[in-house]
């Protein structure tokens, strides 16, 4: 520390103001620095010569007629009627309110934070498809397995092994199926190795059609 | 027990402070009656909101915060007040029928004495701190309290009030101050 931080702090270590730890590291500077002892004596002796004139020139005291009609005086008042507010929340109702509200927003956000990671249903973004992307077909309906069995008689060999799908479709494809699958679906869904992704450039109509396996392994790409 | 309807037990809680609410009171506005008139209206104010009191707080903290705005309201009014015409006009004013009030006269002696001549080189909040903390020895914390601000504020306060206090000491009064030297 040098003398000029001292100094500034000399006036509270007169009067014993300072943190213990910080007055020991200013009082082993002054047993060094023969200024800052000075100055640190002068402030001492200038408040001790305060305090002493403090006593010395003590203010005229209540005389005890006063000090009895000023009691008979105050006493006399009406105290105030406590506000229903305060009566409810204490004496300061703004601090209550600010504390009741420090408390509340915290578990607000605990409480969103939980229902977003435990509580909420997973479901997963909808990521709009561009407009290149050809629709979806309409999803086959979930029929009992000997119904399902004669739709497949009638509907030849599970559609074509080739077939576009959406982004939606895709995520939809990657994440494991949360109810168990029928055979028939299992055996659909097995079929179904190859999927096309079609590219169309809207400034030149270029069209670039992309095949991907199952796992969206590139497997090569038409025009 | 005053706020359970004991009026009488209001003088007990405040007879320790009388001294101090006048000293202080005095120190801040520079003369004896409005000093006793701060006081008054402390006390009564006092006892009005006694249910307003913080338990948790101190109760001395509590009546000198009531004190030092009370003191300040006074000071301000007296500042802004108009002088008197032939005072503004620089004439001497002709002396009342019956002479000057002895109260005046002694509030005039008294204004003049050695340290209300020194803590009238400090601001008014450099004062209160002053007066507060070296006078009437309340820690910084409950300085603070009692003036509703921070510790912080107390400490650069008090740190600039003792240095203009210990220079006004050493140029108006360097008799008082030889071993200060």
């Amino acid at each position: 520390m040098n003398c000029r931080r001292i100094r500034r702090s000399i006036p509270l270590l007169a009067g014993n103001d300072l943190p213990e730890r910080k007055a020991r590291r200013l009082r082993v500077h002054l047993e060094r620095c023969e200024m800052c002892r000075k100055d640190f004596r002068r402030y001492s002796a200038a408040l001790r010569k305060v305090k002493e004139l403090a006593d010395r020139e003590t203010t005229s005291e209540w005389t005890a007629t006063e000090w009895r009609a000023l009691m008979a005086r105050t006493t006399s008042a009406r105290t105030e009627k406590r506000p229903f507010v305060s009566s409810v929340f204490g004496p300061r109702p703004m601090t209550a309110l600010a504390r009741g509200l420090a408390g509340a927003v915290p578990a607000v956000v605990i409480g969103l934070v939980l229902w977003n990671t435990v509580l909420k249903p997973k479901s997963s973004p909808v990521v709009p498809a561009p407009a290149y992307v050809r629709k979806p077909e309409p999803a086959p309906p979930i029929l009992p397995p000997a119904l399902q069995n004669k739709n497949d008689e009638k509907e030849p060999a599970v559609r074509s092994e080739e077939k576009s799908i959406t982004v939606a479709q895709a995520q939809e494809h990657e994440r494991p199926a949360t109810r168990p699958k029928e055979p028939a679906a299992a055996q659909k869904e097995a079929s179904q190795d190859v999927v096309s992704v079609t590219l169309v450039s809207q400034d030149s109509g270029l069209k670039v059609v992309w095949f991907l396996n199952r796992n969206f392994e590139w497997k090569g790409e038409g025009k | 027990m005053v706020l359970a309807g004991k009026t009488e037990a209001f003088e007990p809680l405040v007879m320790p402070y009388r001294t101090s609410l006048l000293n202080i009171a005095y120190r801040i506005t520079g003369n004896m009656e409005d000093a006793k008139e701060a006081a008054q209206e402390t006390l009564m104010r006092a006892f009005k909101y006694l249910k307003r009191c913080d338990r948790k707080r101190s109760f001395r903290n509590w009546l000198f915060g009531i004190l030092v705005n009370e003191a300040r309201k006074l000071r301000a009014e007296r500042t802004n007040a108009p002088l008197p015409l032939e005072t503004a006009a620089g004439t001497k004013r002709a002396p009342a029928a019956n002479g000057p009030a002895p109260g005046n006269a002694h509030a005039a002696r008294e204004t003049r004495s050695r340290l209300m001549e020194c803590l009238t080189a400090l601001t008014a909040r450099e004062k209160e701190i002053f007066l507060l903390r070296d006078i009437e020895q309340l820690s910084i914390t409950e300085a603070a309290e009692a003036l509703g601000t921070s510790s912080i504020s107390v400490r650069v306060n008090l740190s600039r009030a003792r240095k203009k206090m210990k220079e006004a000491i050493l140029t108006k009064y360097p008799h008082l101050a030889e071993d200060v030297r």
